[in-house]
C-alpha cells in the first residue's frame, strides 16, 4: 500500500517530466528530472553532425567525480562524436544555452550586469569522447542511460549575464518554487525529510525543538542544494546555512529566491562541489546530502568528501532511493516501459543504493550510522511520513562522524 | 481624522513596546523585528479584532511555536481594552451557544478563565420540536457522555476574554481604530527578483503601510479582504430575518427549546437566573411588526410562537406509533439513554428585557479560503444559518486550525504566508464547514415547506432520530462540534 502510494506519485511526477520534454516557450525545462526521482546518471549523448543542424547544442557533460553540469557545444564543434556525459542532478536543462559553471576563483551566484570571463568557463569541463564507430550499449546497458540533445535559440547564444539573466532565473524559480508545479512531489516531500532532519538535529546537539529557531548557532551545508528546497526552512530554523551545487543554474536560482525572504537573505549559496570545499578545509556541524548519492560516480568517495566536511562529532544526513523491487517498477518499468513518460533508459536503477550499502559507505567513512528510516507517501492524506521499517522506496540515514 | 489616526500610531507603538518588554529574553527571535528593523513589517496583520480575528491571534500567541511572530491586529472600534462585564446586568442580547470544542479552544489559548469568572450558562439537554406537533427530538448530554452539551456566552464576554488575553501576553499589536483601504497580494511565486515584492501590503486610512507574509481576514461576511483577494462567494439570502433580544421566563431551564415554524425556527437559549435568549427567524415583514410592537404583545406573540401555535404538543399516540415502528425494524441500532425522555414543555416567557434587534439571513461560502499570503476565517469565509447557533463555533473550529496550521508551518521552516501550506488549513476546514452549512441549509428548506406527506415523513425522520442511539450520537456530536 504504501509503496504503492510511492509509486502513484513517482509516475504523476514522471508523466508531468515527460510532458514537459522539449517545452521551451514558458521557460519550463525541457528535461527536468527532479531529484528526488533518481535522475539519469551517466547517459550517452549523440551530438548531431555539423551540417545537419547550425544551431548550438547543450550538452550535459560530467564536470567532476561528483557533479555535473552543462556544455555548449558550438557548432564547429560539432562533429558527430558521441560523449560519455552525466546528468546533473535536478538540472533544468533548458532550450537556452547555459553558462558553464566552475569558476575557480569565486563561490557565488552570477549578478547581474557581471560579464563572465570566457577563459573561466571552459577548463574544467571534461567531455569524455567515445569514438564514433565504437558499438552503440547493449540494451541491457542502456538501461539507465539517456540520450539527449537541446536545441537553443540562436539569439541566446551570447554568454554573456545580465538582467535578463537574472529574471531568468527568477523566472526558473518561480517555477520552481511552485508548489503545484513540475516539483510539486518534491514540495510535498520536503517537510518530512526537514522534519526528520530537524528533530535528529536537534537530539543531538541538544536543542529545545519547541521552539522556532532552533537551529541557532549551527553551520550546516546542504550538498546538493538545487533551488533551496532545503536551505531556506533549516535558515528559517535559524541555521547558517550554505547551499552548494555544480550548477550554476541551481545556484542562480537558489540565490535569487532566497533573496525574496529577509528570513533566508542570509544563506551563502555557492556553485562549487563538495571536495572543493574539502580542499579548502572548511567544516560544517551539519552535511546534508538528500537525493544526491544516486547521481555521484562514486558514492563510497563522495560520502568520504561529505564526512570531511562535518566537524567531529557533526551529523552527516543521506537520503536517496532504494534499489528494490518497488522503486524498480516506479522508476523504469512503469514510467519507462509501460506508460512512456520518460524515454526508455533514464534511470540507471543498478546504481541506487540499498540500506545496507549506504550503512557500509558511511561506516566505511568513518560515519557511524544512528537511523535509518523510511520516507513513505499516503495518497489519502496525500502527506509523507517517516517510516522506521519501510525503507522500500525512499529513504533517509544519518550519522555522527568520529574523525576530526 | 488627523488626530485619530496620530493616536492610533501612537497606540501601536506604546502597546508594541510592552510587547517587547513583556517577551524579555526572546526579543531577539522576534522574527522580522530583528532581521528587518522594519518598522511595518509583520508576520500575520489579522484584519478583524472581532470574536474570530482575536482567537487567531490568541492561538497564535498561546503557541511556544509561533508566540514570538510579529502579529497585529487591525480593527475599527475606537479601543481594543475588554469591556467590563457586570455579572447582575440584564444579559446582552448578542449571544452564542459555544460548543465543548469551542470550549477546548478557549483553554487552550488561556481565555476560557475569563470567560467563566463571567458565569457562563451551561445548558446540558435540547430540544427540537415542530410546528405539526407530530415529531420531537430531545437529546441530552448524557446521550454522548458529556457533562454538558455547550454554554451559552454573552459575545461581549467572548470578545473580551480574548482581547483581554491578547493584553496580558503581550504577543499582538492592536491598531486600532483604523480602517483598511487596500491590501495589495503579490503574485504567488514571484518572477520579480526584488525581496519585498513578496509581503503583502495592507493600507491604511491614516496613509501607514502594513507589509506581511499573511494577512488574515476576519473581517466578517462582507469581507473587504476577502474582496481585495479577489475570491468569488457563492450564496443566497433566506428571505428570513431574526430577531433577537433577552427575555425573562417563567422558570429557571438549561435546555435549548427550538421549534420550527413554517417561518422559520424559533429558539429560545438559557441564561442566567431566569433570563433567556430569544433568535426568532421569519419573514422580514413579521420580524418590522415584532420590532415595533408593544412589549405585551411581542411576550403574547411569542408564547404563541413557542407554545401555542399550530397544532397540538408532540407526544400523541401517532408520534409513538411511528417511532414504535422505526424503533422496533432491526438494523437501525439501539435505542439512546433519552430515548425514553418525554417531550417537555418550555418555559413561558413574560418580559422582554431588552431592544429587540433584527439582522437579515444569508448563507455565503467563499470559493477559497486562502490564497497566497491571504487566509479568510469565520464569518469573512463562511456565514451560515443561525439555527443552531454554529455560526461562531465555526468560526472558532477556523482559528484553532489556522493557528495550527501556521504553527505546523512554523515548526518545519515554511513560509507562513504561502498558499501551500495554508491550503492544509482550507482543506480541514472546508470540509467542517460546508457540511454543517448543508445540514443548517437543509433544515432550515425542509421547515420551510408545509405540505402535508412531507410534515408526516419529517416528523417520522424525527420521531426516529430520537429514538434510536448512534444516529443521534452521532447529530450530538456533530452539534457540539466534535466532528
Amino acid at each position: 500500500m504504501s509503496w504503492m502510494g510511492s509509486w502513484r506519485v513517482a509516475l504523476q511526477h514522471a508523466r508531468r517530466v515527460g510532458n514537459q520534454r522539449g517545452l521551451v516557450e514558458d521557460g519550463l525545462p525541457g528535461t527536468m528530472i527532479s531529484r528526488w526521482f533518481a535522475s539519469a546518471s551517466n547517459a550517452t549523448a549523440t551530438v548531431p553532425k555539423a551540417p545537419e543542424t547550425q544551431q548550438p547544442t547543450v550538452v550535459v557533460s560530467q564536470v567532476s567525480q561528483t557533479h555535473s553540469s552543462a556544455v555548449l557545444v558550438p557548432p564547429q564543434q560539432v562533429d558527430g562524436t558521441k560523449v560519455v556525459v552525466k546528468l546533473a542532478e535536478e538540472y533544468p536543462c533548458e532550450g537556452a544555452p547555459v553558462e558553464l559553471p566552475k569558476k575557480e576563483d569565486s563561490h557565488r551566484p552570477v549578478f547581474r550586469n557581471e560579464q563572465p570571463d570566457q577563459a573561466h568557463f571552459a577548463p574544467r569541463i571534461e567531455v569524455s569522447k567515445v569514438a564514433e564507430n565504437e558499438p552503440a550499449p547493449s540494451a541491457s546497458a542502456n538501461l539507465g542511460r539517456e540520450e539527449r540533445q537541446v536545441h537553443s535559440t540562436p539569439e541566446a547564444r551570447k554568454n554573456s549575464v545580465d538582467k535578463k539573466e537574472t529574471a531568468k532565473f527568477a523566472a526558473i524559480a518561480a517555477t520552481w518554487w511552485d508548489p503545484k508545479g513540475p516539483y510539486k512531489p518534491l514540495h510535498i516531500m520536503n517537510p518530512t525529510r526537514v522534519s526528520y532532519v530537524r528533530s535528529a538535529i536537534c537530539k543531538h546537539f541538544r536543542k529545545d525543538a519547541n521552539t522556532p529557531r532552533p537551529l541557532e548557532g549551527l553551520k550546516i551545508i546542504d550538498v546538493g542544494c538545487g533551488g533551496g528546497l532545503v536551505c531556506e526552512p533549516l535558515a528559517r530554523m535559524g541555521a547558517e546555512l550554505t547551499g552548494v551545487d555544480a550548477v550554476e543554474k541551481n545556484i542562480g536560482v537558489a540565490s535569487v529566491h532566497a533573496a525574496r525572504d529577509p528570513a533566508t537573505a542570509s544563506i551563502k549559496y555557492l556553485c562549487t562541489t563538495a571536495e572543493q570545499l574539502v580542499r579548502e578545509e572548511q567544516k560544517f556541524d551539519v552535511v546534508l546530502a538528500l537525493e544526491v548519492i544516486e547521481h555521484v560516480a562514486d558514492p563510497q568517495d563522495f560520502c568520504k568528501s561529505l564526512a570531511a566536511l562535518a566537524k567531529k562529532d557533526g551529523l552527516v544526513f543521506i537520503s536517496t532511493l532504494n534499489r528494490s523491487l518497488p522503486s524498480f517498477g516506479l522508476a523504469v518499468v512503469a514510467a519507462e516501459y509501460i506508460l512512456g513518460w520518460l524515454p526508455k533508459g533514464t534511470h540507471e536503477w543498478s546504481k541506487f543504493v540499498t540500506p545496507e550499502e549506504l550503512s557500509t559507505i558511511m561506516d566505511r567513512s568513518s560515519i557511524a550510522v544512528k537511523d535509518t528510516a523510511g520516507m513513505v507517501y499516503n495518497p489519502l492524506t496525500q502527506r509523507w511520513s517517516i517510516s522506521g521499517t519501510n525503507t522500500s522506496v525512499n529513504y533517509i540515514a544519518y550519522g555522527v562522524n568520529r574523525s576530526g | 481624522m488627523m488626530r485619530s489616526a496620530l493616536q492610533s500610531l501612537v497606540r501601536g507603538r506604546k502597546l508594541c513596546r510592552t510587547a517587547n518588554n513583556a517577551q524579555g529574553a526572546f526579543l531577539s527571535s522576534k522574527s522580522f523585528s530583528t532581521q528587518r528593523g522594519g518598522e511595518d513589517e509583520y508576520d500575520v496583520v489579522i484584519v478583524g479584532g472581532g470574536m474570530v480575528g482575536a482567537a487567531v491571534g490568541c492561538g497564535i500567541g498561546s503557541s511556544p511555536m509561533t508566540k514570538d511572530l510579529r502579529v497585529a491586529i487591525i480593527d475599527s472600534s475606537k479601543s481594543m481594552a475588554a469591556p467590563k462585564h457586570d455579572a447582575k446586568a440584564v444579559p446582552d442580547q448578542r449571544v452564542s451557544a459555544i460548543t465543548p470544542a469551542t470550549v477546548r479552544f478557549l483553554k487552550e489559548v488561556g481565555a476560557w478563565e475569563s470567560v467563566q469568572a463571567a458565569k457562563p450558562t451551561p445548558f446540558d439537554s435540547m430540544q427540537v420540536w415542530d410546528y405539526e406537533g407530530l415529531g420531537y427530538i430531545r437529546y441530552t448530554a448524557d446521550d454522548v457522555g458529556a457533562p454538558v452539551l455547550g454554554y451559552v456566552v454573552e459575545n461581549k464576554v467572548l470578545v473580551g476574554a480574548l482581547r483581554s488575553r491578547l493584553q496580558d501576553t503581550g504577543s499582538v499589536e492592536f491598531i486600532c481604530p483604523a480602517q483598511v483601504k487596500s491590501v495589495l497580494f503579490p503574485s504567488p511565486s514571484g518572477s520579480d527578483s526584488d525581496a519585498r515584492q513578496d509581503l503583502a501590503e495592507v493600507g491604511l486610512g491614516d496613509g501607514r503601510r502594513l507589509r506581511t507574509r499573511l494577512v488574515v481576514g476576519a473581517d466578517g461576511g462582507k469581507s473587504a479582504v476577502r474582496a481585495m483577494a479577489g475570491f468569488q462567494t457563492r450564496g443566497w439570502e433566506y428571505q428570513q430575518t431574526a430577531v433577537i433580544c433577552t427575555v425573562k421566563v417563567n422558570s429557571k431551564h438549561s435546555t435549548a427549546w427550538q421549534r420550527f415554524l413554517p417561518t422559520g425556527p424559533f429558539a429560545l437559549l438559557p441564561m442566567n437566573n431566569t433570563y433567556s435568549n430569544i433568535v426568532w427567524t421569519t419573514t422580514p415583514e413579521t420580524a418590522n411588526a415584532l420590532k415595533g410592537m408593544s412589549n405585551e404583545h411581542f411576550v403574547a406573540a411569542a408564547n404563541k410562537a413557542l407554545i401555542e401555535d399550530f397544532g397540538p404538543k408532540p407526544g400523541s399516540k401517532i408520534a409513538e406509533a411511528i417511532g414504535n415502528v422505526v424503533a422496533n425494524t432491526p438494523l437501525l441500532g439501539a435505542i439512546g439513554p433519552s430515548a425514553a425522555e418525554q417531550f417537555q414543555e418550555p418555559p413561558r416567557i413574560v418580559e422582554c428585557v431588552t431592544e429587540r434587534l433584527s439582522f437579515p439571513l444569508s448563507l455565503m461560502h467563499a470559493s477559497m479560503y486562502v490564497g497566497h499570503r491571504v487566509a479568510l476565517v469565520g464569518d469573512a469565509a463562511h456565514t451560515v444559518h443561525p439555527l443552531a447557533g454554529q455560526g461562531v463555533n465555526l468560526g472558532f473550529g477556523d482559528a484553532a486550525s489556522l493557528s495550527r496550521v501556521v504553527q505546523r508551518g512554523v515548526s518545519i521552516g515554511h513560509d507562513i504566508g504561502q498558499a501551500d501550506l495554508l491550503e492544509e488549513y482550507e482543506r480541514e476546514r472546508k470540509k467542517t464547514n460546508m457540511a454543517m452549512m448543508a445540514i443548517l441549509d437543509g433544515f432550515q428548506k425542509i421547515y420551510a415547506t408545509d405540505l402535508g406527506p412531507l410534515n408526516v415523513a419529517r416528523s417520522a425522520g424525527f420521531n426516529a432520530v430520537h429514538l434510536l442511539g448512534p444516529l443521534k450520537k452521532q447529530i450530538i456530536s456533530y452539534a457540539m462540534g466534535v466532528l
